[in-house]
């Protein structure tokens, strides 16, 4: 059999291999503060969206292991809630398929990502995230499912001045990897909802 | 199925160059998709079941979190296949997405109308007019496309209607 060996730098903010041997039973929680160039901000086990280089390498024909659905899952938290940079929607297959929170139809991967990136890409947008164990189910040895529940909070300012916090407390989450033509691991698939609505509590600008 | 008095080694290689000869097409996952829901509004529990594969699991529209297919079997049985119970769906268009030749993705929105008896004896009626699906199906060594996993939502909190009693 023969393989094709993909080797990438891994970008600045990766969790690294110590974290993810114990991805079952941990949880992920970060803070962002933007703009992007002021220091991070971090609650909890936050050190799992840290910076750190390296080098990891995908062969095509190797069977995917829990481990690098968990990382693949951690990374796209860290990148979501801003903790680390890169680019959400190289996350996704041209071809992926997404429910989001309360759409009420599937869209284009690609599109939710960059729609959530200029979304969270605000000024004065804050988000932090909990996750809980993630369950990999392989299907294939190219295919994964990943699911998991997790907390989700956010911040930002309102027109008005004030603040708008949104809290999802009950988050669900499938993400169906697949590995592309290159053998990095891509989501085919992600289906996100909540069990209950998220709490959103407002706060008035304050009057001196 | 061709080798399958065979020894183990034989049966997996000829079932498995049997399925690739017999890959899954978007129009029998869809029409699979449907069968699920005729058999949910009919209440066929048994032929309801065959549909899951044993390890398949699920988030079901309203739990906190995911739970193996056959606990959700068994909660679904009683509180919406029993008498008086009724289920009804209307299936918008069916995304189907072939991954491989032996698994597919389906995901689609529809309405979900469905009444039941609570355990106190009222009835209540549920309508979901978002409902959201995404339904993972993987050909068996039989040959036979089963759900690994299920995730049903809601784009809207729904909220249950309480019905006179008789």
């Amino acid at each position: 059999m023969q393989f094709l060996i993909v080797r990438k730098p891994i970008p600045h903010g990766l969790p690294v291999l110590s974290d993810l041997a114990e991805g079952r039973t941990r949880l992920w929680r970060v803070r962002r503060a933007r703009p992007r160039r002021l220091p991070i901000r971090m609650e909890g086990g936050g050190g799992n969206c840290r910076r750190e280089g390296g080098w990891y390498t995908a062969a095509m024909g190797e069977q995917i292991s829990e481990e690098s659905v968990r990382a693949e899952v951690q990374r796209f938290w860290c990148i979501l809630s801003g903790m680390s940079s890169g680019k959400l929607e190289d996350f996704y297959l041209p071809t992926a398929r997404v429910f989001t929170g309360k759409a009420r139809q599937s869209e284009s991967g690609k599109f939710i990502a960059v729609k959530r990136m200029r979304h969270a890409g605000g000024t004065d947008f804050e988000s932090s995230f909990e996750l809980d164990p993630i369950e990999v189910q392989i299907a294939a040895p190219d295919v994964a499912i990943a699911t998991y529940t997790y907390r989700f909070h956010s911040s930002r300012k309102d027109m008005a001045g004030g603040r708008e916090q949104r809290d999802t407390l009950y988050g669900r989450s499938t993400q169906i990897f697949q590995r592309d033509d290159r053998g990095a691991l891509k989501i085919a698939h992600e289906h996100l909802s909540s069990a209950a609505p998220p709490k959103v509590e407002k706060e008035s600008a304050k009057k001196f | 199925m061709a080798g399958s008095k065979t020894n183990d080694g034989i049966k997996s290689s000829s079932s498995a160059a049997t399925l690739e000869a017999n890959p899954i097409g978007a129009d029998e996952i869809r029409a699979l998709v449907q069968h699920f829901w005729n058999l949910f509004s009919a209440k066929s529990m048994s032929e309801f079941e065959r549909l899951y594969a044993a390890t398949a699991t699920v988030f079901a529209a309203d739990a906190r979190r995911s739970e193996p297919a056959r606990l959700m079997l068994v909660r679904r049985g009683r509180e919406l296949f029993g008498v008086g119970s009724a289920v009804g769906a209307k299936l918008a268009t069916i995304d189907v997405q072939l991954l491989r030749h032996d698994l597919a993705v389906a995901s689609y929105v529809f309405q979900f109308s469905v009444t039941r008896i609570l355990p106190n004896g009222k009835r209540v009626r549920v309508e979901v007019p978002f409902g959201r699906a995404t339904q993972v199906f993987k050909r068996d060594d039989s040959g036979t496309l089963r759900i690994i996993h299920e995730h049903m939502s809601s784009a809207e909190p729904v909220t249950p209607e309480e019905l006179p009693s008789n």
